[in-house]
């Protein structure tokens, strides 16, 4: 965690731009929290059966840690928005970004509950990319 | 009832290894939850749309509900019975799996609405 799921209209993302897009989703969210890389996840469901409605054309389904500041999730708002309009044919504004949290003690990843933000335990765990 | 959804790469070791996989966590979760049964689903994500780090994705997310509430000691239990298992049959390293828990709460029967 933090796990992002993709929905994206067939036609605003090549499959070869997705690793990239990834990527940028993955800086943005370490730059936004502090978290490991290594943690962040980005899945693609190509909405092939046009379910999306009509005026999005990339939801985020984001579950991210609880206990984020109102802040980081605006600024995690505006700037996955900003990455998936340079990668994508997409307006920003057809870039739909829907943030649940889970409480850390409910996720189990590298072998540990994860840390809550804030806590003596989670800058141990920001040092797991260094 | 309890359920299971097993999210894996349709090209990796978990997917050669479902069948057993998915057997271990319904005893795993038959001993930890007084042999209650949990309805599990896979669902097998082709090469090129999952990513970890920014890079093509060996991971498996394995994401349970629960009947709640449960305490910190009896997720952390179910949850390490998962890796542990996990990394035994599949080979894979504990970074490589994800495990989370939702509760779920049952719901209010109609006696009970109309009573409250």
């Amino acid at each position: 965690m933090p796990f992002y799921h993709a929905i994206v209209r067939p036609e605003v993302l090549a499959p070869a731009d997705r690793e990239a897009l990834s990527n940028d989703l993955t800086s943005v969210h370490c730059d936004v929290t502090g978290a490991p890389r290594t943690f962040v996840h980005v899945l693609y469901t190509v909405d092939d059966a046009n379910r999306l409605p009509d005026n999005i054309d990339v939801l985020y389904r984001a579950n991210i840690r609880s206990g984020r500041t109102t802040e980081q999730k605006a600024e995690l708002t505006t700037r996955l928005q900003t990455a998936t309009a340079k990668r994508t044919t997409a307006n920003p504004s057809s870039i739909a970004i829907h943030i649940e949290e889970t409480e850390a003690s409910f996720v189990m990843e590298g072998g540990s509950l994860l840390p809550e933000p804030g806590s003596p335990e989670e800058e141990a765990w920001k040092a797991l990319d260094a | 009832m309890n359920t299971i959804s097993c999210l894996v790469q349709a090209e990796g070791v978990a997917a050669q290894h479902q069948s057993e996989l998915e057997q271990a966590l319904r005893t795993n979760h038959a001993t930890q939850l007084d042999g209650a049964e949990v309805d599990i689903s896979w669902r097998l994500v082709e090469s090129g749309l999952m990513f970890t780090a920014g890079a093509p994705s060996s991971s498996s997310v394995i994401a349970c509900i629960l009947n709640g509430p449960t305490t910190l000691t009896q997720r952390e239990t179910y949850m390490r019975s998962i890796c542990d298992f996990w990394t035994d049959i599949t080979g894979c390293t504990d970074h490589e799996i994800v495990v989370s828990i939702s509760e779920i709460s049952d719901l209010p029967t109609s006696h009970e609405s109309v009573n409250s």
